[in-house]
């Protein structure tokens, strides 16, 4: 009664027979056991239950299947009428290790463990078959294990080259969109300008502002000037000096200011020497007697009398769903404290959409104005001049790379170690505005008005973890190297 | 199954092209005009703010015979101008779009301080 058929996959579970013809012995199977008829998606055997019995397909398809410990379900095979299942469990008297389901109303002929061993005990034939049956599972089973060894170990490279690739593709990219932006930047600010501004000892020009002979103009923003400077200095933004250069030389004109006062300009900062930028701009306006600080230019704020004000609180702003999506990681970030979810490649999946997404976003709100991302970056002041501009016209670039890569599976552990890496770089950067109480925007995905605050840290860290989770369990719809490989469940 | 990457290229174009489509700003055309300070700043004259229908402006000192260039949009219903040094200042719309306040601060603000806030009235 119970032909066998040839199935195309040999799996590597004990679930799921299909013995050559066997006629002597179908005689035998025809004569014992119970029928049995299963609704389409019933589970006929659970995997870890123990084994009591084993099955005949008589009518009807069923699936073989594994779950993984996160709840992974591969299926193995599809067996069809005659096929047999279960012999393995029942052999060996280990749990079940797959799972069976039947993939249409199937009818079976249900076998108890005695009623099989006395099967066999009187069939040698079918003993025969079962071995073989048995010895062709391991050896395609060890073919399997092979290729899917390789497969992984392929996945999880991490090579010099997918740095290379993402860092090279970003600045390629940054070079030549600068190159044809409307709003293109310098790549380095200030490069091979010649240094004609005067340079003055600090011990000196306190001795002149004390004597009342040097006006004292500041060149930082208005938030800095705000913040701290020094008694009864001017403030003029070199960042508005072009569209305010009459108002400035009226405030000028207010202080009876002639071409030939003694101007000290302050404001550098390790990142852009506002003070001279300055200097440069009023020598061109026709004021010759500009000095800037020798050596420190940091050095007025504690040898100069300065006026102070505590920071004003950032003013609130709401960025509707772009901004709520950011909100998202800190969720993740408490998700990944539970151990079994931590592990999930499902999780990884969505991890990666969500930083993908996130850091596109943040790509796209400073590609376009290059200028605006620079001017934040100097705002952080962690940045040596010669490299603001660089960094302001690659790592958004860089964030929009490694997003992509991110949501097309394409190396995605390089891809997160990117992230994660621009992730600690923010979070330094955020931890040092808030420990300086610099009155800065966070330049993180809108152009203005995002607070800096711990919030955002929190939001990053949650970003960081994120990309930790991708890197150690990612492994589901990637491309891997050696051909570019769909990764599917059904191995 | 394999596949190459040139499959997934459309993919990935599309999905740039969503996130290009989001990244637009608003219409510039209710904005588009010329617009003039309501009193002549620091004793040196009006500054004459020309919105372009092309996204550039002009900021021109009219009795100092001197102008810079911008870039502008629109977001949120405001102005948003854009300075090479990569300065940003942000003009709220008021009376129909008669009159644009425009926060010179370089800051952000829900509005305009005033203390910080040049007028401009729109004459064309």
């Amino acid at each position: 009664m119970a032909s066998a058929e040839k199935t195309p996959d040999s799996s590597p579970a004990e679930h799921g027979g299909t013995p050559a013809p066997l006629s002597p012995i179908t005689l035998t199977i025809s004569e014992i056991g119970v029928q049995k008829t299963f609704a389409k998606g019933t589970i006929i055997v659970r995997q870890g239950d123990l084994p009591d019995n084993f099955y005949v397909i008589r009518q009807g398809r069923v699936k073989v299947f594994r779950l993984s410990p996160e709840g992974i379900r591969t299926d193995l095979t599809e067996l069809g009428a005659g096929a047999y299942f279960g012999e393995l469990a029942i052999v060996t008297g280990q749990p079940r290790t797959a799972s069976v389901e039947a993939a249409e109303d199937t009818v079976l002929t249900e076998i108890s463990r005695e009623e099989f061993d006395k099967l066999l005990d009187d069939n040698p034939p079918l003993a025969r078959q079962i071995i073989k049956q048995l010895t062709e599972w391991l050896v395609g089973a060890d073919k399997r294990l092979e290729k899917e060894t390789v497969h992984q170990v392929r996945i999880r490279e991490v090579s010099w080259f997918d740095f290379v690739l993402i860092g090279g593709l970003s600045i390629i990219f940054a070079l030549i969109f600068n190159f044809y932006n409307d709003n293109q930047i310098p790549l380095i600010q200030g490069w091979g300008r010649a240094e004609t501004v005067k340079e003055i000892a600090l011990q000196e020009a306190l001795a002149k502002y004390k004597a009342g002979e040097l006006i004292v103009i500041d060149a930082r923003k208005d938030s800095f000037f705000q913040q701290k400077h020094i008694k009864g200095a001017e403030n003029f933004q070199v960042v508005f000096f072009d569209l305010m250069a009459p108002m400035f030389q009226f405030r000028l004109e207010q202080r009876q200011a002639t071409p030939e006062t003694p101007m000290l300009i302050v404001g550098g900062t390790l990142s852009r020497r506002f003070d001279l930028d300055l200097a440069h701009a009023l020598k061109d306006l026709g004021y010759e007697n500009v000095m800037v600080l020798a050596g420190d230019y940091t050095a007025w704020e504690k040898a100069f009398p300065v006026e102070e004000k505590p920071p004003k609180p950032p003013m609130p702003m709401h960025f509707g769903i772009a901004g709520l999506l950011e909100w998202i990681p800190v969720a993740i970030f408490v998700l990944i404290l539970i151990p079994p979810v931590r592990r999930s490649p499902y999780l990884a999946i969505f991890c990666r959409l969500l930083l993908g997404v996130i850091f596109i976003q943040f790509a796209l709100s400073k590609i376009m104005r290059p200028a605006v991302f620079a001017l934040n970056v100097v705002e952080y002041q962690m940045m040596p001049a010669w490299g603001v501009n660089l960094w302001a016209l690659i790592l958004p670039w860089a964030e929009l790379v490694a997003g992509l890569f991110l949501i097309l599976g394409i190396r995605t552990r390089t891809a997160a170690i990117f992230i994660g890496g621009m992730n600690v770089i923010f979070i330094v950067g955020l931890v040092n505005a808030i420990l300086h109480q610099y009155p800065i925007n966070c330049g993180c995905v809108g152009e203005v008005g995002e607070p800096v605050n711990w919030w955002k840290v929190l939001k990053n860290t949650g970003m960081l973890l994120m990309a930790v989770q991708i890197y150690f369990y990612d492994r589901l719809f990637v491309l891997d190297r050696g051909g570019f490989i769909w990764r599917e469940r059904k191995i | 199954m394999s596949r190459s990457v040139w499959q997934r290229l459309p993919l990935g174009l599309v999905l740039l092209g969503c996130l290009g489509f989001w990244a637009c700003g608003e219409s510039r055309l209710p904005f588009v005009g010329t617009y003039k300070t309501a009193e002549p700043i620091a004793n040196k004259g009006h500054i004459e703010l020309v919105l372009k229908d092309n996204g550039e402006a002009d900021w021109n000192w009219v009795d100092e015979n001197r102008s810079v260039k911008l870039k502008w949009r629109v977001q949120d219903g405001r102005v948003w101008l854009y300075f090479k040094e990569g300065v940003i200042l942000i003009g709220t719309p008021t009376n129909g779009s008669k009159i644009l306040a425009l926060n010179i601060s370089g800051e952000w603000h829900e509005g305009c301080p005033v203390e910080k806030c040049i007028y401009f009235t729109r004459v064309k």
